[in-house]
């Protein structure tokens, strides 16, 4: 099965999201209210530069 | 880092364990979701990474004779328990062959297996061009009991075998047998494969309307012959290294960059467990009124007795 390898960026962006903030904080709620968070703010930003590089290309 | 009301028990120790495997040190500080998280987080990055180059991601290699240094090998170490056999891996591998030159290895142990490759350079008497064939069947190969002739084998196949043309159409499989006298080239022993790459010289008969006495050259997999010890953080060498990258293109290089993220992030998983949570428990208000010193919001937790509050 071939997969777009851009797909692989979502569950390590998730990953890195929740470790990072689960690191920052304890408290189990805010931890993933942050890291959704995190992620959608991650996701813009590669979004983002995606598009810049498919426009520029 | 700021107050924490979390009881790190032994911070050390919970370090050691949170680098020995992810999650360790958080369940033996009884922190369970963070345990979970952390767990399930790292593991399926390195693993995930690991799977998805697979197998050949995580090993150890230092000699630029035996290959390209493996600084990635660093960040990966952080994980601690999955990537230490890979050190002793890198030992067995040198003890094994001194060199990572593939003509230079020779068969120490008896194989016997399935195969499937392609036998190349075929000269039969009755057709004047050399000839492909696609080979698929068993082999049993014996190691020289002369050191001197190490590269020198007793060996068999006994299968089938479809000739493909220039166009590459595949003709019918035939039966096909042949003796195998001088191997060429041949996989380590500990590499992180399941199956075996040898290349050898070959000479036989092949069945059919075309068929007939021939000479030519063999290469190929011997399928499901190395154990997981023989595999498991095996070191790649260059000509593992080069195959890799043409079989998985860019895929092996995500998933270095998953493993060396999962080392990464274990790091600030050993320091949570070492030092607690960076900006505080988290259940605090997190309004601007809190930054400037006012009364912790209602229904903030007061702190738990017998926990620890190290200084900011």
């Amino acid at each position: 099965m071939h997969i777009n390898s851009t797909w692989l960026l979502l569950p390590l962006l998730t990953a890195v999201s929740l470790v990072y903030n689960a690191t920052r904080y304890e408290h189990p709620e805010r931890i993933l209210r942050r890291s959704l968070r995190w992620c959608g703010l991650l996701l813009i930003f590669f979004g983002a530069a995606f598009l810049l590089l498919f426009l520029c290309s | 880092m700021t107050q924490t009301r979390v009881n790190l028990r032994d911070p050390w120790m919970a370090a050691g364990l949170a680098w020995l495997f992810p999650g360790l040190g958080h369940l033996y500080q009884r922190r369970w979701f963070k345990a979970a998280l952390f767990c399930l987080c790292v593991n399926f990055t390195y693993f995930g990474g690991s799977i998805l180059g697979d197998g050949k991601v995580v090993y150890w290699n230092w000699d630029l004779s035996r290959g390209n240094r493996t600084y990635g090998f660093f960040a990966q170490a952080l994980i601690g328990g999955p990537t230490l056999p890979a050190v002793l891996q890198a030992r067995r591998a040198a003890a094994q062959h001194p060199t990572s030159d593939r003509s230079k290895v020779a068969l120490s142990q008896p194989i016997r297996s399935r195969f499937r490759g392609k036998l190349q350079d075929v000269r039969l008497q009755a057709v004047p061009q050399t000839l492909t064939l696609l080979v698929e069947g068993d082999i049993e190969l014996q190691p020289s009991e002369d050191p001197q002739l190490a590269k020198t084998i007793n060996g068999t196949f006994t299968g089938t075998g479809a000739i493909v043309d220039e166009q590459g159409a595949v003709a019918p499989a035939t039966p096909i047998e042949f003796r195998i006298s001088y191997l060429m080239e041949l996989e380590p022993d500990v590499f992180p494969s399941a199956h075996r790459d040898l290349s050898c010289d070959a000479n036989g008969q092949i069945q059919g309307p075309q068929g007939g006495s021939f000479t030519g050259n063999l290469h190929g997999k011997c399928l499901n012959v190395r154990g997981l010890l023989n595999r498991f953080d095996a070191p790649l060498d260059p000509a593992g290294l080069q195959l890799v990258h043409g079989d998985l293109g860019k895929i092996y290089d995500i998933a270095c960059v998953y493993t060396w993220i999962a080392g990464l992030l274990n790091l600030l998983v050993i320091w949570d467990a070492l030092q607690g949570p960076a900006y505080g428990y988290g259940d605090e208000n997190e309004s601007p009124a809190q930054a400037t010193g006012k009364a912790p919001a209602a229904g903030a937790a007061p702190p738990e007795p017998g926990t620890t509050t190290p200084a900011s």
